[in-house]
């Protein structure tokens, strides 16, 4: 049976449409013209209704996430769910919450598809079992490939078809949706104990540059016609003067589709008393000049969080900076992972800075279609956040008190203080839901036209953004009510997309068995993770092109 | 686990130990007997991209309380006293931030050998110090895994620094990181209240167990009555119990119900985690008449609704 939502004021920007008032249809899953005289309806009387939200950027599955979960036992002590509060699975919350919990709290914030950015190959089994056990929401995978040896090999001797291939191979092999880089060459240098300052830098063992390794992963990806392009945590993040790296990045790329992630961690420069300064308005300006590239901001929210990334080195640094726990996890062959705890301080001159960086390339980045809303998740600050984080960029009254409780020495520094701009709620469908399904290349999703997946949030109209984005009065998933008024109501699991690039692997058979035979601990034939293990695949389609 | 809790760990994957590890010490693990693969597959002969000459690229050093049989696989043993991991180690740390201790031997150890230890582990490409039930199941517990995990941190300023315990067990890795995904615990969860809850000590099962607080219990591959201490085991005996298990074992011989059920990765397909975390999947090769092993407990779950619903509605 079908459902109509009536009433509502609906936001679709990927049809222009800014809260017209006007009747959504959806049945068996999509949204239709007409869902008949049967359908159940939805009175949407004082709601925007929007697209369910894609999340194009946030750990919450995989080997190094379960490490950020073991090691912090404090973290879940706090928040749990149960069967009593009306869930079908218990579990636990904090900023690394258990696999049920987090497919409940994306769903209850209108939240349908999210992507976990950074599985090294090795760990897609493992990232794949945990997808199957969160629900509510579609799902994917990014595959590290920026310290592949393989790829580093075939680089040096400029054996550039056989990267294709190798990349065809590895998607397939871990049902991944796209390829990311983390700090290119970074985690390889770990482990050698070293780490990479700058792109043209040579690796100690391989002679290859990060400058190379991108552009041939970014071609690579180009050819094989994958439907989301290069997905970029550059070389240097997190230091100051990450904002030069990041530029000459961006340059090297020379118009090719790239996307910089959580571009908020490369936005440091070292001027000013404290040799630490936000340059966003210079990356706002590069990403307003080149229309090539996009963004996320990976925002930082004051509070305690786990830091979690493949960026081995760089977590080395900061549990030495901090002192606090350190977990490092070198994977073979292939890439690293480093999980430290860190504790955003409002008080802090440099956390202030990093607060206010995220934000002021929201507001001075002037294509929304270009800036996604994440938190680098859980790294900035859990996802839950997430409606605090829109009215801060709705809101500029809601911002200046913010502002005003910041370190103060940061506060007279920022470029932030001046800046007046509010996003609209259209500019806010586009940056959660719109803007990310597009990049993604995810055709389905992101809007409400005919044909598209019936994942649909309905806010109830609230000068509060805050409260207004955090309780959805509905939100739908495959043409079903599954949470009211911010709960969940009805457990069900969505679908883990992937792709299969054309390409094959016919060149390289041998030499890959013989690498592994050689380097890896694993044998080939076990490795390549099958269908079995997602239970709802979705196929997307590459685009592929003959000019290899 | 609990080490790991307080402070986290520098680990990898093994086969960067096969590829890059210069000095490998064993500490307290026999694997000539408990792993006899690891060996030739990861830490002594294997070959990898800076150890081309596979043992002769390595040096091994053995730490334990005798000359167990994987000493002659050493280069070098070190044979240290009784319940002495701790102080030793703690010594270690003292000589690697350049502190002398008061004293000429410490459990049994010669300084001397120690500050060459130390002064290897410094120099090493890439070090690994593996762990095994000498630390974790000695008195003292996770405090020496815990300043095993320390020396580990400490070592990684100067050198390419691992410390990996020797898990074994088949799958217990992979069940650890499934409650943790489900519960963000990796054991000792207890559902009592509906929700998951952690506490070592209290909630772990041989805490339990001689508390005799549990008044049935559910046994799902596991050999509690050869694994737990005597007092422990001793209440399973006294309480129903249902065990899940495809071999005979003395679990099975007490149980009040057993159901046979197939051996994952003998006789149905399944995955295994590696004790360095990687999932395996694993084939089935032999056929067996029992069901698999999920397949009677998701029936047990069903009862347990069916029942519930029946109760509700008297």
């Amino acid at each position: 049976m079908g459902i109509r939502i009536e009433n509502g004021e609906v936001i679709d920007p990927a049809h222009g449409e800014n809260r017209v008032r006007r009747t959504i249809h959806m049945k068996d899953g999509r949204i239709v013209a007409d869902a008949g005289l049967d359908a159940t309806v939805i009175d949407a009387t004082g709601c925007v209704v929007m697209a369910g939200g894609v999340d194009i950027h946030t750990h919450v599955a995989g080997p190094k996430v379960n490490f950020a979960r073991l090691m912090r036992p404090e973290d879940h002590r706090y928040e749990h769910v149960s069967r009593e509060d009306g869930y079908e699975r218990s579990g636990t919350g904090g900023v690394a919450a258990t696999t049920y919990t987090t497919g409940y709290r994306y769903c209850e914030m209108g939240y349908t598809t999210i992507v976990e950015p950074a599985v090294p190959p090795l760990g897609a089994r493992h990232a794949h079992e945990e997808l199957a056990d969160i629900p509510q929401v579609d799902k994917a995978i990014f595959t590290l490939l920026g310290n592949s040896e393989i790829i580093f090999q075939y680089l040096a001797k400029g054996e550039m078809s056989k990267i294709n291939e190798y990349i065809s191979w590895i998607m397939d092999a871990t049902k991944a949706y796209s390829v990311k880089i983390v700090n290119p060459g970074g985690a390889n240098m770990w482990k050698y104990r070293a780490d990479i300052h700058d792109i043209d830098q040579k690796l100690c063992d391989f002679d290859t540059t990060p400058r190379q390794i991108v552009l041939a992963i970014a071609d690579a990806m180009a050819t094989l016609g994958l439907p989301h392009p290069l997905h970029l945590h550059c070389n240097n993040l997190g230091v100051p003067d990450s904002y030069k790296t990041a530029i000459a990045t961006a340059e090297a790329m020379e118009g090719r589709p790239l996307h910089l992630t959580h571009l908020q961690f490369s936005s440091y420069g070292a001027s000013g008393k404290r040799k630490f300064s936000s340059e966003a308005p210079r990356l706002a300006q590069m990403v307003n000049d080149n229309r090539n590239i996009t963004i996320d901001v990976g925002q930082v929210l004051f509070g305690k969080t786990t830091t979690i990334t493949a960026d081995g080195p760089f977590e080395f640094h900061l549990h030495k900076l901090t002192g606090s726990k350190w977990y490092n996890g070198d994977v073979e062959c292939e890439d690293g992972c480093g999980v430290v705890p860190y504790d955003y301080k409002r008080t802090s001159f440099v956390n202030s800075i990093q607060w206010a960086a995220g934000l002021e390339l929201f507001l001075l980045i002037d294509d929304p279609w270009r800036v996604y809303l994440t938190t680098d998740h859980p790294n900035g600050a859990p996802f839950i956040t997430y409606p605090h984080l829109i009215r801060l960029l709705m809101d500029k009254d809601f911002r200046r008190e913010h502002v005003e409780r910041i370190s103060a020495e940061a506060a007279a520094e920022i470029p932030l203080k001046t800046l007046d701009r509010e996003y609209t709620l259209y500019e806010i469908a586009i940056i959660t839901r719109a803007g990310a399904a597009k990049r993604l290349g995810l055709v389905n999703k992101g809007h409400l036209g005919v044909g598209a997946d019936a994942d649909v949030a309905v806010y109830r109209i609230s000068p509060d953004y805050e409260e207004m984005f955090a309780k959805p009065a509905w939100v739908l998933k495959d043409g079903e009510v599954v949470a009211k008024e911010g709960k969940v109501t009805r457990q069900v699991f969505g679908r883990t997309l992937y792709v299969h690039p054309e390409r094959g692997f016919a060149d390289i058979k041998g030499e890959l068995a013989d690498f592994f035979e050689s380097y890896y601990t694993v044998n080939i034939n076990n490795y390549p993770v099958g269908l079995e293990y997602l239970p709802r695949p979705e196929l997307i389609p590459c685009q592929v092109k003959q000019n290899d | 686990m609990v080490a790991l809790q307080l402070g986290g760990a520098p680990a990898a994957t093994l086969g960067e130990v096969k590829n890059r590890a210069d000095l490998v010490i064993f500490w307290g693990s026999n694997p000539a007997e408990s792993h006899p693969r690891h060996f030739t597959r990861y830490s002594g002969a294997a070959k990898g991209r800076m150890n081309p000459k596979g043992r002769k690229d390595r040096y091994i050093v053995l730490v334990d309380i005798r000359p167990t049989p994987s000493a002659k696989y050493a280069d070098e043993f070190i044979q240290i006293k009784p319940g002495h991991d701790f102080e030793v180690l703690t010594v270690m740390r003292m000589l690697a931030s350049g502190k002398l201790p008061d004293a000429r031997s410490v459990g049994g150890v010669e300084v001397q050998t120690l500050e060459r230890l130390v002064s290897r582990c410094k120099d090493a490409r890439m070090g690994v110090l593996f762990f095994g039930q000498g630390i974790t199941e000695t008195r003292g517990k996770h405090q020496n895994s815990l300043v095993i995990y320390q020396f580990g941190k400490e070592m990684s300023l100067y050198s390419k620094f691992l410390t990996l315990p020797m898990r074994g067990h088949y799958n217990v890795v992979g069940s650890g990181n499934t409650m943790c995904w489900q519960t963000g615990y990796p054991f000792a969860v207890n559902f009592g209240r509906g929700y998951p809850q952690f506490n070592p000590g209290e909630f772990s099962v041989v805490d339990l167990l001689k508390r005799k607080e549990p008044d049935a219990a559910l046994i799902v591959a596991a050999e509690p009555m050869d694994h737990l201490p005597y007092e422990a085991a001793r209440h399973l005996e006294n309480i129903p119990t249902i065990v899940l298990d495809p071999r005979e074992t003395l679990t099975t011989r007490m149980a009040t119900v057993v159901i046979p059920v197939k051996h994952a990765g003998i006789s149905v397909e399944g995955t295994a985690y590696r004790m360095d975390h990687i999932p395996i999947k694993m084939r089935a090769v032999l056929d067996s008449p029992w069901p698999k092993d999920d397949e009677p407990l998701e029936r047990i779950i069903q009862r347990v609704k069916e029942l519930r619903k029946e109760k509700a509605a008297v």
